[in-house]
């Protein structure tokens, strides 16, 4: 085989290859985007970096999983430390990426030795969490947009909110008829309905609700 | 590879695996792109019709008609309009966008207002004694006003206040209480306990939301 020859196999076989390899690409990208259609993508970071995560019992590698809409239990587990589980409820209107923090809590002496070693990371995840945290709160405020007219305070009520955990009411405290009246037309005024909340009316004694009727109620 | 022609095979093998791939992947996209829409109604819903009018291009703006209640057509994934009409009924649209998932739609078809009255008047007096049992103060103490019927006659509203004469109401203002009945096999029933001054669908998520914010509002 002389030296043209020799050149023109090399670049058929550089082609070939260069042909192989388009292919795997093309073919791996669609199978990678058809897999992912109709899933959501969740980030996960992990302290220690090898924790085990598991998704309603089946192991999920990689930082970034994609799930269909549905509940799921996610489980970070690591030898040495308290194994941690979050309940989450993916939808299409989830925020996207869905992020969730598995800094595990070192329960043996090896363990803690390790998390000793690497303070840092620790602290550069509570501040990541942290800012996650800070977004939480945004979509508590969103769901619930009345929050931001409140507290207020009129001149026969004041209307405030209580929040724990998922339970959120609104507050309506005025020893008068007229000041209750008024301060649902406030409500009404702001743009919001009263329906849609559950709406709490301090200084009110309902005289529907007697004592064994409360009793029943409760 | 010194064969020319074996080269010019593979190379054709690549491209029609090529091809292969990006048509599997069109084909597949293209089946996936439609998605499956049930279409419901609540109650009676005998002589009515129901269209479907898709938005966007002008082929998807065409109505469907006669769809067929409670079995499940395959549309484009996108955003539609159900349009729920009839003799007595009111016009109901409702909007849905088909996206990944398979939607089901329930309409809960609502009587003219005509209907409604005219449905309350044979009703009523049942309705008040329900109230007058179930709450002992309105048989003397309170007083039942702008009571309504609402969506195809099941649920009835009404505010109850303190009874007072001309002269007291124009002194004193009292709280107005809201109650909500729903008539079940035959029977009405006191869904809302005790009477309160705003119903809220977080605590009755099963009263639909219109008959709440009606029943809310201010006494005309």
């Amino acid at each position: 085989m002389d030296y043209e020859e020799k050149r023109s196999v090399q670049r058929k076989s550089l082609m070939l290859a260069g042909g192989i390899i388009l292919l795997l690409i093309v073919s791996v990208t669609a199978w990678t985007t058809l897999q992912r259609r109709g899933k959501i993508p969740i980030e996960i970071r992990k302290l220690p970096h090898d924790t085990k995560i598991t998704v309603n019992g089946a192991v999920a590698r990689g930082s970034t999983i994609y799930l269909k809409p549905g509940k799921y239990v996610v489980k970070g587990e690591y030898e040495g430390f308290e194994p941690y589980s979050r309940k989450i409820d993916v939808t299409p209107e989830s925020e996207i990426p869905i992020k969730l923090f598995f800094a595990l809590t070192p329960k043996s002496d090896e363990a803690r030795k390790w998390v000793m070693e690497h303070t840092d990371e620790y602290l550069d995840f509570e501040l990541v969490a942290g800012e996650a945290h800070n977004e939480k709160s945004q979509e508590v405020r969103d769901k619930y947009p009345i929050m931001k007219e409140l507290p207020y305070r009129g001149d026969l009520y004041n209307i405030e909110y209580f929040l724990d955990g998922d339970k959120f009411k609104v507050q309506v405290k005025s020893p008068t008829a007229l000041g209750r009246q008024v301060a649902i037309e406030r409500i009404k005024s702001w743009g919001y309905e009263p329906a849609d909340y559950e709406i709490e009316f301090l200084g009110l004694d309902n005289p529907f609700v007697v004592p064994e009727r409360k009793a029943d109620n409760e | 590879m010194n064969n020319p022609n074996s080269f010019k095979k593979l190379v054709a093998l690549l491209i029609t695996g090529l091809l292969f791939v990006t048509a599997v992947y069109f084909i597949y996209a293209y089946i996936t792109s439609f998605q499956s829409l049930t279409i419901k109604t609540e109650g009676n819903s005998q002589n009515t019709i129901v269209k479907l009018y898709g938005h966007g291009s002008d082929e998807q703006r065409a109505a469907v008609e006669k769809v067929t209640i409670g079995e499940p057509i395959k549309l484009k994934k996108g955003d539609y309009t159900i349009e729920f009409s009839g003799s007595g009924y009111e016009l109901t649209s409702v909007n849905v966008t088909l996206g990944e998932t398979a939607e089901t739609v329930t309409i809960a078809p609502r009587y003219t207002a005509e209907k409604l009255r005219r449905i309350l008047d044979k009703e009523k007096s049942e309705i008040h004694n329900q109230i007058m049992q179930q709450i002992p103060e309105t048989r003397d103490k309170y007083v039942i006003e702008s009571g309504k019927l609402y969506m195809q006659g099941q649920w009835y509203g009404a505010k109850i206040h303190k009874k007072q004469t001309p002269e007291e109401e124009r002194l004193n203002y009292t709280d107005t209480f809201r109650i909500i009945l729903k008539k079940e096999n035959q029977k009405w029933t006191l869904i809302t306990k005790p009477p309160e001054l705003v119903l809220s669908k977080v605590k009755y998520p099963g009263i639909p939301r219109e008959v709440l914010v009606d029943v809310n509002k201010n006494p005309e």
